[in-house]
């Protein structure tokens, strides 16, 4: 019996794994190849092994596109997602917390504020007014704020969801235990919402990182350009230059690939540690 | 008060205005490359000593060595600058300038290895020839993204000092009454050609220099390809143009390249008919901004229309229009996979030093074989938004584009697609491609008419998905017809016209 | 009696301080709010980057008289619901997949959620050359169940449901990492109890896990809906709206308009499609939560 299992979990397992890298893993092969072409290749599109190697003059190509720019911005995104993501987490764990917990109607009409910021579509003019008015417009904290105001409703949503399930049996416990409520709340409560809270760091950080319209329009100028911009140095009405456009979305993936990889052992982590709460 | 000297010493050096001022002296030390500030009061003629440099130090040695001069000009102001200042040089020199006091602007413009080629040829001609200001070039994407970039800066006094965009209806759209600096005297006006002037103007007003060389809108062809099929002259009429389309059908191409993936394209036919358009009713452009002619019941006006559905119909589109992309079209094109790519002219730089010979350009023919002529388009425009803070240096700069020096940079920066819209323009350098020389016949031929778009702000922002519809067979051509009439209320109504 | 039930009340409420919710409260008030009341005010208006003047509703008129509303409305619906449902069950196939003792879980897992990590743009321009008819890999291999020789993106009838393909291979991976979280927070004693009490497995998973899996399987259902309702990126990517208007939603009718310069007009169509959003969702959410289970 247990030897059928064993062998009934391999089988299945060698299926996913094939099925997973036929669907998920060939696109990702397409852009491995076509970056590491030549231009004149590249540009017939084919999924074939490259006649020439050219990954390291892409690379170079990539990097020196329009004075390095993707350096800058390389720096800048990474900043950008760090900061946002780490203010956004925070500050949403706490709010969601009362949004949750705390009886009474302003916690309904939160809850209702924070569906419409997903529903509503933010409005950008009015947007950029209001930074002007502030006179923070296009400095990096403001991109920050932004970021933090937009991811606000998603990252909030998620908590809520998973707080909920945390039985409120707890809380009483706390409370008769004499903790106040920055006790009850960071001492008891945050370290039970491990999963979640890498679930939307990792969520909100892809987000930010990813973020193409954003930045342009809060944040645009030399100096302050996102990664996600520089794709548009390969991409233009008339000329698309196919290897090199790869090569950049090949790295710009990276980032996120890294902090996925880190944090991919902290699901599991946290996944178990859930497991066995009691 | 030490900001404000800067800046009264800023904007005196930028107009030259020392001539007015007979106790403001500027001097530019050419080698330090400092702008050093030389205030004196009309009391105190021999009071000078309030001498600044602008990162704020104040030059001990200056205030010895200069006296008040009444100077009349600059430059011998400068000169006696350098004369006098020789001396001091040496005690300068060791007064390290904590970065130079050069004035620079921005210019905000398309992005693609091409146009940067050129943009980079016009910023190191005008630095040359203007030492005390730099150019700093940022670049946008093209079409639809760019577009919004820059209504977006425009809207919230964001924009560079300077930017191009397009001329025409589209210009009408980002308001240049209240956003654009009226360029109407500026100097480089008497060297634009009339007939560039109404594309860039709203009322009496002038926004916009040219940038780029004039355009035609009409059809390109591989002259091996029609040679294949036996076609030794290039179409008069619609109808030889279809029967020609079908002889290259059975010769094994694709008559007609369909690059729908880039919508845009499927406009041509209706916007480059123009001339025909024109040709049989002298007065369509003001009826139609007057509400008065459509182009669902003026038969001319829906030719346009029905050439797309005749393409679609006899299948003279390549199968895989819909996901072909513009240099798609060009590089087929220019390859002799497809006969006929109907375009603009500013394709004519992605076509292959191989092949810049082998493709041709002709006028897009309506019912009179005697009288075929080509719709032009005029190039972009050089804008100055009213919230730059370099007014003077960018009034330079454009200035200098629509000079001979830069179109000469233009050309040189490999820009050259047909005539420039300026009366002292450069020569075409030589071995211009034979589409290019097919466009000056045309032009020198007298026979052209401007695309109705620069006579008319009236254009439909959904055109370019209903000709798509009508070249697809999705909609007829006279469904597609009343369609954009139906889109053109909808724009004439937000640009607030009479009689819509 | 009375009194200590007060006691209790204020205590409770001292327990949830509305202070913690400030710092948020203001940035999402000021940065998101504020803007978005401040463009309902000019949707009233023909506004045109300086001057707006004041044209009552006439711009919800003209926003509804769209001819290609129509189309645009019925894409919207059948583009959300149709992601929608895709990701609420593969999501949860996956996840109880990678839940389970089959090999290669750790590889699988990252497999799956690889796609979201790349940016839409990305996913957009590759699956555009990998859709492209006759060069396209994925075209070729679709080539053996005929499809149409333009290939998926560009025939009229396909494009709309190649998005959602593609949509759908980018966001599973979202909604089973949901998942995961969600099936994880189920504490080891139930599954032990239900063994206890001799369940099998599907009686385990349909009895015991679904339930419990409600407020993940809410949360995904609303984020992909609304998402797919408001789908802009991709589409935009992928097809620009097209072949024509084949592929229009709202959220690019609404773009086509600010692109025009039509600014207060696109404000109005974003505001139309807000309240549609929120006829849909308000119930939607009201109905799910009701059955939510509290552990």
């Amino acid at each position: 019996m247990k030897t059928f299992r064993k062998t009934a979990n391999w089988f299945w397992g060698l299926v996913a794994l094939g099925v997973a890298a036929l669907i998920f893993v060939v696109p990702f092969a397409f852009i491995f190849l076509t970056a590491a072409k030549t231009s004149q290749e590249a540009n017939g599109l084919k999924f074939s092994l490259p006649e020439q190697w050219n990954i390291l003059p892409n690379l170079v190509s990539v990097f020196e596109a329009n004075d390095f720019m993707i350096v800058r911005a390389f720096g800048n995104s990474i900043m950008l997602t760090v900061f946002s993501v780490a203010i956004l987490v925070f500050l949403a764990a706490m709010t969601a917390w009362i949004i949750d917990r705390r009886p009474g109607k302003i916690a309904k009409f939160a809850n209702f504020l924070v569906l419409s910021g997903l529903i509503i579509p933010p409005a950008i003019v009015p947007t950029i007014f209001l930074l002007q008015s502030l006179k923070i417009y296009g400095t990096f904290p403001s991109m920050i704020l932004i970021e933090v105001a937009f991811g606000t409703s998603f990252t909030v949503m998620i908590f809520k969801a998973f707080i909920s399930t945390i039985p409120r049996e707890l809380d009483e416990a706390a409370i008769l235990d004499g903790a106040n409520s920055i006790q009850l709340f960071f001492r008891i409560v945050f370290p039970l919402l491990k999963s979640v809270i890498v679930t939307a760091v990792i969520l909100n950080s892809v987000f930010v990182f990813n973020d193409f319209t954003n930045p342009l329009y809060f944040m645009s100028g030399p100096g302050s350009e996102t990664v996600q911009l520089t794709l548009f140095n390969f991409k233009s009405q008339y000329l698309t230059d196919y290897n090199l456009l790869f090569m950049d979305i090949l790295i710009i993936t990276i980032p996120m690939v890294v902090l996925f990889a880190i944090f991919n052992n902290r699901i599991v982590a946290g996944m178990t540690a859930g497991a066995v709460k009691g | 008060m030490h900001a404000a000297f800067q800046k009264l010493a800023l904007k005196a050096f930028i107009y030259g205005d020392c001539g007015n001022s007979a106790n403001t002296i500027l001097l530019q030390n050419c080698y330090e490359n400092t702008l050093f500030v030389h205030f004196a009061t009309t009391n105190v003629e021999s009071n000078l000593e309030t001498i600044q440099r602008l990162d704020g130090q104040s030059s001990p040695c200056i205030g010895k060595k200069e006296e008040v001069m009444r100077i009349k000009t600059l430059k011998r102001v400068a000169l006696a600058a350098v004369a006098g200042a020789s001396a001091s040089a040496v005690a300068l020199s060791g007064i390290a300038p904590a970065q130079a006091a050069t004035t620079t602007i921005t210019w905000l413009s398309d992005n693609g290895p091409s146009n940067i080629a050129i943009e980079n040829a016009l910023v190191k001609a005008f630095e040359k020839a203007n030492p005390g200001i730099k150019v700093a070039l940022h670049t946008r994407p093209g079409g639809a993204d760019g577009d919004n970039l820059v209504k977006t800066k425009l809207a919230t006094n964001a924009m560079e000092d300077v930017f191009n965009y397009n001329s025409g209806a589209l210009l009408a759209a980002i308001n240049p009454a209240k956003t654009l600096v009226d360029q109407s005297k500026f100097s480089y006006q008497k060297n634009v050609y009339d007939s560039f002037k109404p594309a860039v103007s709203v009322g009496k007003k002038i926004f916009g220099a040219p940038w780029g060389t004039a355009m035609g809108g009409g059809i390109y062809y591989n002259i091996p390809v029609f040679k294949k099929a036996g076609i030794t002259a290039t179409p008069k009429t619609w109808a030889e143009l279809i029967s020609d389309a079908k002889a290259l059908k059975a010769s094994g191409v694709d008559p007609i390249c369909g690059t729908f993936a880039d919508s845009w394209t499927a406009q041509l036919f209706v916007l480059a008919d123009f001339y025909n358009v024109h040709a049989a009713n002298p007065s369509f452009a003001a009826d139609y901004t007057n509400n008065k002619a459509k182009y669902s019941y003026n038969p001319a006006a829906l030719a346009g229309f029905q050439h797309l559905e005749e393409a679609y119909k006899l299948g003279l589109y390549n199968a895989d229009a819909t996901t072909l992309t513009f240099p798609d079209g060009v590089a087929r094109v220019s390859s002799g996979k497809c006969a006929m790519y109907p375009m603009l002219t500013f394709a004519t730089s992605g076509i292959p030093a191989a092949n810049t010979s082998e493709v041709g350009f002709m006028a897009q023919p309506g019912s009179d074989a005697k009288n075929v002529g080509l719709t032009t388009w005029m190039p972009s425009g050089m804008y100055i938004p009213k919230s730059t803070k370099n007014l003077a240096a960018a009034t330079k700069f454009v200035n200098f584009i629509a000079s001979k020096a830069g179109t000469d940079a233009y050309v040189k920066g490999g820009g050259y697609q047909g005539p420039f819209v300026t009366k002292d323009q450069s020569a075409a350098p030589t071995g211009i491609p034979q589409a290019t020389k097919d466009l000056s016949a045309l032009v020198k031929s007298g026979k052209t008419y401007p695309a109705l778009e620069f006579l008319s702000a009236i254009k439909g922002p959904n055109l370019p998905g209903i000709t798509v519809q009508v070249a697809t067979g999705q909609v007829t051509a006279k469904a597609g017809a009343t369609l954009y009439d139906q889109d053109v209320v909808a724009q004439a109504q937000q640009l607030g016209l009479k009689g819509w | 009696m009375k009194k200590s039930k007060n006691n209790l009340a204020v205590a409770r409420l001292r327990q949830y301080p509305i202070w913690f919710t400030l710092p948020m409260g203001i940035i999402f008030i000021t940065l998101y709010l504020v803007p978005t009341i401040t463009s309902f005010y000019y949707s009233t208006q023909r506004w045109t980057l300086f001057d707006s003047t004041y044209v009552g509703f006439d711009n919800f008129a003209l926003f509804l008289r769209d001819p290609f509303l129509l189309g645009g409305l019925i894409h919207t619906f059948i583009y959300a619901f149709l992601t929608s449902g895709l990701k609420v069950i593969l999501g949860m196939f996956f996840g109880v997949v990678l839940m389970s003792n089959i090999k290669f879980r750790a590889l699988l897992r990252n497999l799956v959620f690889f796609p979201v990590l790349v940016s839409t743009i990305g996913v957009g321009i590759t699956f555009q050359q990998l859709l492209k008819p006759q060069i396209g890999i994925l075209d070729q291999a679709l080539q053996v169940f005929g499809i149409p020789a333009a290939g998926l993106l560009g025939d009229v009838n396909t494009a709309l449901y190649a998005i959602v393909a593609v949509d759908v291979w980018k966001g599973v991976g979202l909604a089973t990492v949901i998942y995961l979280a969600g099936m994880a927070a189920i504490p080891q004693e139930y599954y032990e109890a239900a063994k206890v009490d001799g369940v099998n497995t599907w009686q385990n998973f349909r009895h015991i896990v679904l339930p419990l899996l409600r407020p993940a399987t809410n949360t995904v259902i609303i984020l992909s809906l609304i998402g797919g309702l408001r789908s802009f990126d991709l589409i935009w990517a992928m097809t620009g709206g097209g072949p024509g208007f084949a592929s229009d939603v709202l959220a690019s009718l609404v773009y086509k308009k600010y692109q025009a310069g039509f600014y207060g007009l696109s404000t109005a169509g974003n505001v139309v499609m807000f309240l549609l959003i929120l006829a849909l969702i308000v119930p939607l959410n009201r109905f799910l939560t009701k059955r939510e289970v509290e552990i």
